[in-house]
């Protein structure tokens, strides 16, 4: 039996032999926590409430006071559809005959999240205080048919062509704010609803179409969950 | 190699399977934005008590995807895969569990002459998934998947997609040795400068047999 041979065997049989323990062993609260808080929220823009769906994700101290993790979230453009953009083209430029086109814009942000919670009397109420710091891209794209472009090139393409290079940027994003988490049930320590509210600003972003503010000192609301342990 | 040989592999490979251990077959059907339907099979064995491998096969009809970063309407892609699962913490009530599945994908375009007939891709599907017991036989599962998707070939997109902040949500339901399954998926999606899904919603409903020892009150979860 060659070497090749003799290996595969090995490694099944070590596959075949492996220890199975069959623990499932209760975890006192003692240790490191883990969260899952999914969202949706409303963003109060200058003339559009925007949707947008995210997360947070991360591990919870020993006492479950303080949360460190992630935050990830889009306004994204095909659950935004009446936040439309005016787009005039220049003297003598048209897209597919027009010289008016209506852009849809969307936004992302991913960045890190601490938070302090704190426990209320009722022991299935608390306050959640989070604050994030991340990065933040927005940007403005064509609709619908729009996206079907005359030579057949990639959307992007005439997106970047239409808008001068400027349809998408990049900047930081800082949050902060409060969330009401509510126990669903008295039996179950692990899912809390969630009522939030977060106010935000950008640093580094300028939005080529409804203001150099549109994303700055914007509130949003949210509800959602919180699932943890 | 001569059948001795082979036999006493099969032998191995069967032993893989005996009873000391937990298996998970399964199939479910869906829908979501990118496919008209979708279809899966699966076969997952549990290796040890943390970590079990799989594998995945899988064929959708298209409503929306992409080739060379271009939408198209009409075509089929077929997926297999390895997933790997990972539990990372178990108790009575709840288990957190990491979840990767790797897939090849192969895409037929039935649409745009003017592009590639077909496309080679992979899938990177990391998930992370809670599993509360809601009751003996109800479970909610949720959790995120970061997906990242890339087209290989004569146009290379590394970023077909990005990992993106996608919500799964579910429930299943399991008496004895059988579980139902509703899965849902939402969230926005990113990649290839915007020339991809900006959203992305997917149902489905999966039935999945599990076999050999009981080693946990939670089933393996990736429909």
């Amino acid at each position: 039996m060659n070497i090749q041979k003799t290996i595969t065997i090995i490694i099944l049989a070590f596959i075949s032999v492996t220890g199975f323990s069959q623990e499932t062993t209760e975890i006192a609260d003692q240790s490191i926590g883990f969260y899952f808080q999914p969202e949706y929220s409303a963003m109060f823009l200058n003339n559009h409430v925007g949707n947008a769906v995210g997360f947070g994700l991360g591990i919870s101290s020993k006492n479950r006071k303080w949360d460190v993790g992630f935050r990830y979230y889009g306004r994204s453009g095909p659950i935004n559809l009446n936040d439309d953009y005016v787009l005039v083209l220049p003297a003598g430029e048209t897209y597919k005959g027009e010289s008016t086109i209506m852009l849809g814009a969307d936004h992302g942000y991913l960045g890190l999240e601490a938070a302090y919670t704190i426990r209320l009397k009722s022991d299935r109420v608390a306050i959640r205080i989070p604050i994030s710091f991340g990065q933040f891209g927005a940007g403005f794209y064509l609709r619908g048919d729009d996206r079907y472009t005359p030579d057949g090139e990639r959307t992007s393409v005439w997106e970047d062509k239409l808008q001068g290079g400027e349809d998408a940027g990049f900047g930081f994003c800082s949050e902060f704010g409060a969330q009401l988490l509510y126990k669903v049930s008295a039996k179950n320590d692990h899912i809390h609803m969630m009522l939030g509210a977060t106010y935000m600003n950008t640093y580094g972003y300028e939005s080529f179409l409804g203001g150099k503010d549109f994303y700055n000192n914007k509130a949003r609301a949210s509800a959602g969950f919180r699932f943890s342990f | 190699m001569d059948l001795k040989k082979t036999l006493f592999i099969a032998f191995v490979l069967l032993g893989t399977l005996e009873a000391k251990s937990q298996s998970f077959a399964g199939l479910s059907i869906g829908s979501s934005n990118n496919d008209n339907h979708i279809e899966t099979v699966w076969f997952q064995h549990q290796l040890t008590d943390r970590f079990s491998a799989g594998v995945q096969l899988r064929y959708s009809q298209i409503r929306y995807r992409f080739v060379d970063a271009i939408a198209i309407n009409d075509g089929s892609t077929a997926f297999g895969g390895l997933v790997l699962g990972f539990k990372l913490k178990e108790t009575e009530k709840y288990r957190l569990n990491f979840n990767l599945t790797s897939s090849y994908r192969y895409l037929s375009n039935d649409e745009r002459a003017d592009l590639a007939e077909s496309t080679n891709g992979l899938e990177l599907d990391p998930n992370i998934l809670l599993d509360i017991k809601l009751s003996n036989r109800i479970k909610l599962h949720t959790g995120a998947m970061l997906r990242t998707a890339m087209q290989f070939g004569d146009t290379p997109i590394l970023d077909e997609q990005m990992p993106s902040a996608i919500v799964v949500a579910g429930l299943s339901y399991s008496v004895n040795n059988h579980s139902i399954a509703l899965r849902a998926y939402t969230g926005p999606m990113n990649g290839a400068t915007g020339d991809s899904m900006k959203y992305f919603n997917q149902v489905s409903l999966g039935y999945q047999f599990s076999f050999g020892e009981q080693s946990s009150q939670f089933s393996f979860f990736n429909f």
